[in-house]
């Protein structure tokens, strides 16, 4: 990825820390049953989504505390589907994920907002991805968020058209 | 470990951000930044130490519980402390996240069946690391520092004259 302009950093940050709101609006009224509905066997439910934000989010703040405190830094991939399966996101109570989600975002946004120039650049390398720049992952993360909410707003409409609700107008 | 013993370390890892709230109780803001000696930790900075431990901990587990006999590298908690910023963040958020992340990790740990809990990685500094040693530290961990942070609190209040 490109470098990024000290104004474009911004921008990305104040996207990270509007993350979990984003969230939170997609979630706003959802319905039990809605909340567990699957888009299609191997697809995510809403609930599921928020359980891997929870993890996703909380190893993304491990992986910058790495990059600013380990030379060389090595951030291990993992299979978000197993977590999926093996830490049961399907039948856990939502409200300590999305806690965790918060906090994992509101502490680390804490670091991305004294991080230096040099800091920016430190880099590591991923398991499955190659060199990995705590830049870029401010990039993957700031879009994280809203591309899981976008997720749960599209599982909410296709819920809703298909058990005679408004239709698709989420 | 047997089913009591893990029982009783399951409580105490369930109980430890009451605790650490507890030992934090009534803290004012020039104690919390005092630290008893050069080099020791002030209140806040035990209170981040908490957080991350918490978090990288919760992120092991969930590592060993999903993939065989996982690498668990170990980190240098006094390297995180300088280089993070622990003695000037606010600590509302860091105790945010000893709770969720807290309360999130017992949702696993309350749906384990009897093979996971035989389940372990290897640490890159104590060797086999199995879900039952993996509890027993946690367990421990917030009440020791919980016990650290009144040790804290006691020696600073002994400072001050009167």
């Amino acid at each position: 990825m490109t470098a990024v302009s000290e104004n474009d950093r911004k921008g990305l940050i104040a996207r990270y820390e509007a993350g979990y709101t984003e969230v939170v609006e997609a979630l706003r009224g959802i319905a039990p049953a809605e909340l567990d509905w699957r888009p299609a066997p191997a697809a995510w439910s809403a609930r599921e989504v928020v359980h891997h934000l929870a993890d996703s989010e909380t190893i993304a703040g491990i992986r910058l505390r790495q990059l600013l405190t380990e030379d060389h830094a090595q951030i291990q991939g993992y299979d978000q589907d197993e977590y999926a399966r093996r830490l049961r996101y399907a039948d856990r109570p939502m409200e300590p994920a999305m806690q965790a989600f918060e906090a994992a975002r509101t502490t680390t946004a804490q670091l991305f907002r004294v991080m230096t120039e040099a800091d920016w650049q430190r880099t590591g390398t991923h398991s499955q991805s190659g060199p990995y720049s705590a830049e870029r992952l401010l990039q993957t993360y700031a879009a994280h968020a809203h591309d899981h909410a976008a997720q749960i707003r599209r599982n909410r409409a296709a819920w809703s058209a298909g058990h005679g609700g408004r239709g698709g107008g989420a | 470990v047997t089913r009591e013993e893990r029982d009783r370390l399951l409580a105490r890892y369930r109980t430890g951000y009451a605790e650490l709230t507890d030992a934090l109780g009534g803290t004012t803001p020039a104690e919390i930044d005092w630290a008893p000696g050069s080099g020791e930790w002030s209140v806040r900075q035990i209170v981040h130490h908490l957080a991350d431990a918490d978090t990288f901990a919760a992120a092991r587990l969930r590592r060993i519980l999903t993939e065989s006999d996982p690498a668990i590298p170990a980190y240098d908690e006094q390297v995180l402390a300088e280089r993070l910023a622990y003695a000037v963040r606010p600590i509302e958020p860091a105790l945010q996240v000893v709770d969720a992340v807290r309360a999130a990790t017992v949702q696993v740990l309350d749906r384990l069946g009897e093979a996971d809990w035989q389940r372990s990685g290897r640490h890159s500094e104590m060797g086999p690391y199995s879900v039952e040693r993996w509890l027993e530290f946690n367990a421990a961990h917030a009440y020791d520092h919980a016990a650290q942070i009144r040790q804290v609190r006691a020696a600073w209040a002994a400072r001050r004259p009167g």
